[in-house]
């Protein structure tokens, strides 16, 4: 305390009357008021932990409404039936393809033009499946 | 701050307390109640509320401790963090219920005594505050008892700072006339 001493000038008597002030007598009712406390911490905490669990509740059944009402499942089934078709096709052209190549000589160029056709077959194929997702 | 929650809370620090407290243990925070609970409601009554008010206003100070102990960093001591904590409380509570008179006149105090002591010589401080106008003795005990400075009484009760060195000396006089009629308060207070 920098500014007591300001006025009253006594520092001695200022240092022993925060000592005094500090020696206070342990009262009677001091462990029914600890008591008291705690069943105050204990009735806050009750209410909050049910405020947030009930909160919790009305929030999970208003969003599991919301996608029910939005036919999200439906459309989640729809797209990805469709993208085992798109990855179905994609893989019968690449197999097609490496039937073709069978038939001709292999050498470096056709061997990198097929490379590429299956590379631009996967990605088309790969951005179908996420376009529908 | 690190505490060994596998130990009883009577053997565990403030400090420690806490610690555990801030990490919601409600048995350690008790724990603190039952060490702090008598001074915090005893500064109360000394700043002059009755004391159902006291113990009231202190109720309502542990569980806004309980809810800022994460805050308490052990620089000074629990007791004197929750003493501020009540005191702000209790001077919130005056200044709503229009119940504190800042300009009020000074009570005379009563005829000096030798000095309130007890049988056992302790110097009996509520006694003496008894003598004291409210104003003052609210002062007193906020400077003295919850360890605030002028400047944070001033904030709090929203008045001039030279208003509180006023009532803050007439106090301290009035005390000294009474608990150190000879000079002698430092030497008792030891005792």
């Amino acid at each position: 305390m920098d500014e007591q001493g300001a006025d009253f000038r006594d520092p001695e008597f200022e240092r022993s009357l925060e000592r005094l002030f500090a020696r206070t007598p342990v009262l009677g009712d001091n462990d029914a008021f600890a008591a008291g406390v705690q069943a105050r911490l204990t009735r806050n905490w009750r209410f909050r932990t049910t405020g947030i669990a009930v909160a919790g509740v009305a929030g999970g059944a208003v969003a599991a409404s919301q996608i029910l009402g939005s036919g999200l499942v439906s459309q989640v089934q729809r797209a990805s039936t469709q993208s085992v078709r798109a990855v179905d096709a994609v893989y019968h052209g690449a197999t097609s393809n490496l039937d073709l190549l069978s038939l001709v000589t292999p050498s470096a160029g056709l061997f990198w033009v097929v490379s590429g056709l299956l590379i631009l077959a996967a990605v088309v194929g790969a951005t179908r499946v996420l376009d529908e997702v | 701050m690190g505490a060994d929650p596998s130990r009883k809370p009577i053997s565990l620090h403030d400090v420690e307390l806490a610690a555990l407290s801030a990490a919601g243990g409600r048995a350690e925070f008790g724990e603190l109640v039952r060490r702090h609970g008598s001074a915090v409601r005893g500064l109360l009554r000394r700043m002059g509320a009755d004391p159902a008010t006291a113990d009231d206003i202190a109720q309502d100070a542990f569980l806004k401790a309980f809810e800022s102990v994460a805050e308490f960093r052990g620089e000074g001591t629990f007791a004197a963090w929750v003493k501020r904590i009540a005191a702000r409380l209790y001077l919130r509570r005056m200044k709503r219920d229009a119940l504190m008179v800042l300009e009020a006149e000074p009570r005379e105090p009563e005829p000096a005594f030798a000095g309130f002591a007890d049988a056992a010589g302790r110097i009996d401080l509520d006694e003496a505050l008894k003598g004291l106008s409210p104003v003052e003795r609210m002062c007193v005990s906020l400077c003295y008892g919850a360890g605030l400075s002028h400047s944070e009484v001033a904030e709090t009760l929203q008045a001039p700072l030279g208003t509180i060195k006023s009532h803050v000396k007439r106090g301290l006089d009035k005390l000294k006339a009474r608990l150190d009629p000879c000079g002698e308060a430092g030497s008792r207070a030891h005792g």
